[in-house]
């Protein structure tokens, strides 16, 4: 409404009927010979020309202006009632409460502890890859070999078992220190969710949607860190494949040295 | 100025109509929740019955046992008092050290903690998922009873699960990680064990002929 009277006021039209009114006041003022009150002024043609000015504002603004009211009754009603109903905001809001608390029990859970190593070295590479704490990945190379050993010394196993090994080591270890930066992002991811959540138990309707694009950014992201995790999970599986192959090669080297070993037996002697 | 004010009423009221009859029209709205109401009926409790699905298959008691804490849920399942138990009933103890050297304990000791831990991680992430499916449930009928300008609430909600559902998956893609590691560590155990036995018997071989 009080863009509507601004509107009016700036209108030319209003102006041009503005300074109507004032010249003819001052008509009647300057030109009148007869009636004269006590200043001088005609009061019979102040009185024509004011009914004349009220017909007019009646006919020309007054019904008009109770439509405009009419018609912005009604869209603030369907606005209030139809689009955004009070009800209806503090039950979306209530929701989020509800949501929120059930966030929170599943965060609970899914960090229980599942430590289980009952022997010390075990136990301490375990604590590390369970630790969610990227600055302990520069200790799984030490734990790693303290629990499952080191390479084979060069006279204890042929070149191309040894590096086999150090690549499969590798591999585990990369997995490893990859599953520790996975537990940190998915903490990171849990804090922020609740946050949204928090933040949508009493935000704005109309705020509403900037909520959902950090989300959506949010979640964007979390399918990189997936596709990052599956890519070091694919290496993990293919040096798996890879160590079966290896163990086939070798296979068939030793029973082939060994064939040619038996055949060059002097036979017969 | 009255043409002025019915121009400008004139402007309103097709406002007002753009907003009841093409952007927000009650009878679309209706059709909308009509439909969403008929996809609940329709397909939740198809979905929730094969999501509940029984896929128990263990024969002898041992097993069974083991099956029945993997499959119960977090609610029924404490991840560390019995698990450790029922694990080794069904997959056996660590050796003694007279049956076999140290590596090979801690190497065992190792896989076995990884494999629990991803067990124990299987029956959280089975109520995170039940979890997940409440909440979708719950959004989507609230969804369906809220008006136009609250939907995007609803949205905002969804996606706001989805970014903690996929921080599960993140700690189960963590948890599938450790235990190929553990598979590959393995693998390396038995070459690196295979050398030492190698070395140890040609050097018994060769020790013993001088």
């Amino acid at each position: 409404v009080n863009n509507v009277v601004k509107k009016l006021v700036a209108s030319s039209t209003l102006k041009r009927a503005g300074i109507v009114a004032v010249g003819c006041v001052a008509v009647s003022l300057l030109g009148g010979t007869s009636a004269k009150g006590q200043l001088g002024i005609d009061d019979a043609a102040i009185m024509t020309f004011l009914g004349t000015l009220n017909s007019t504002m009646q006919s020309a603004m007054a019904i008009p202006l109770q439509t405009m009211q009419q018609i912005n009754s009604d869209m603030a009603s369907f606005t209030q009632t139809a689009i955004y109903p009070l009800q209806q905001i503090q039950a979306a809001q209530n929701l989020a409460s509800q949501n929120l608390s059930r966030a929170l029990n599943m965060q609970g859970m899914i960090n229980a502890s599942t430590a289980n190593a009952t022997l010390p070295t075990p136990q301490a590479l375990e604590a590390t890859m369970l630790s969610k704490d990227p600055n302990q990945t520069a200790n799984v190379p030490s734990l790693y070999q303290q629990t499952y050993g080191t390479l084979p010394a060069s006279q204890a196993a042929p070149s191309s078992v040894t590096a086999a090994v150090d690549m499969g080591d590798a591999t585990a270890m990369e997995s490893i220190k990859k599953a520790i930066a996975l537990d940190a992002l998915a903490d990171s991811e849990m804090q922020v969710s609740q946050q949204m959540m928090n933040q949508l138990q009493t935000a704005a309707p109309g705020n509403v949607p900037i909520i959902s694009a950090q989300a959506q950014a949010w979640i964007l992201q979390a399918h990189a860190y997936t596709q990052s995790g599956t890519a070091q999970l694919l290496r993990a599986q293919s040096a798996e494949l890879a160590y079966t192959g290896a163990a086939l090669k070798l296979h068939s080297t030793v029973t082939g040295n060994a064939g040619a070993g038996l055949f060059a037996l002097p036979v017969g002697h | 100025m009255g043409s002025s004010i019915s121009q400008f009423n004139s402007d309103i009221s097709a406002i007002r109509n753009l907003q009841k009859e093409v952007v927000y029209p009650e009878q679309d709205l209706d059709n909308i929740r009509s439909n969403g109401l008929g996809v609940v009926s329709s397909y939740r409790n198809f979905t929730n019955s094969v999501f509940g699905l029984n896929v128990s298959s263990a024969q002898l008691p041992t097993g069974q046992a083991l099956e029945r804490q993997l499959l119960s849920g977090y609610a029924n399942t404490n991840p560390t008092a019995q698990f450790n138990t029922l694990f080794k009933g069904a997959f056996g103890g660590l050796p003694s050290t007279k049956q076999t050297t140290p590596v090979v304990m801690q190497a065992i000791d190792a896989g076995d903690a990884s494999a629990q831990s991803a067990m124990q991680m299987s029956v959280m992430a089975d109520s995170a998922a039940a979890s997940s499916v409440q909440t979708a449930n719950n959004i989507e009928t609230q969804a369906l009873n809220t008006s136009p300008g609250s939907g995007p609430q609803m949205g905002a909600q969804a996606l706001v699960i989805e970014l903690s559902s996929m921080a599960v998956e993140h700690k189960l893609l963590a948890t599938q990680l450790r235990a190929e590691a553990a598979k590959l560590a393995y693998n390396g155990v038995g070459v690196k064990q295979g050398a030492t036995a190698t070395t140890n018997a040609i050097q018994g071989v060769f020790g013993g002929a001088k």
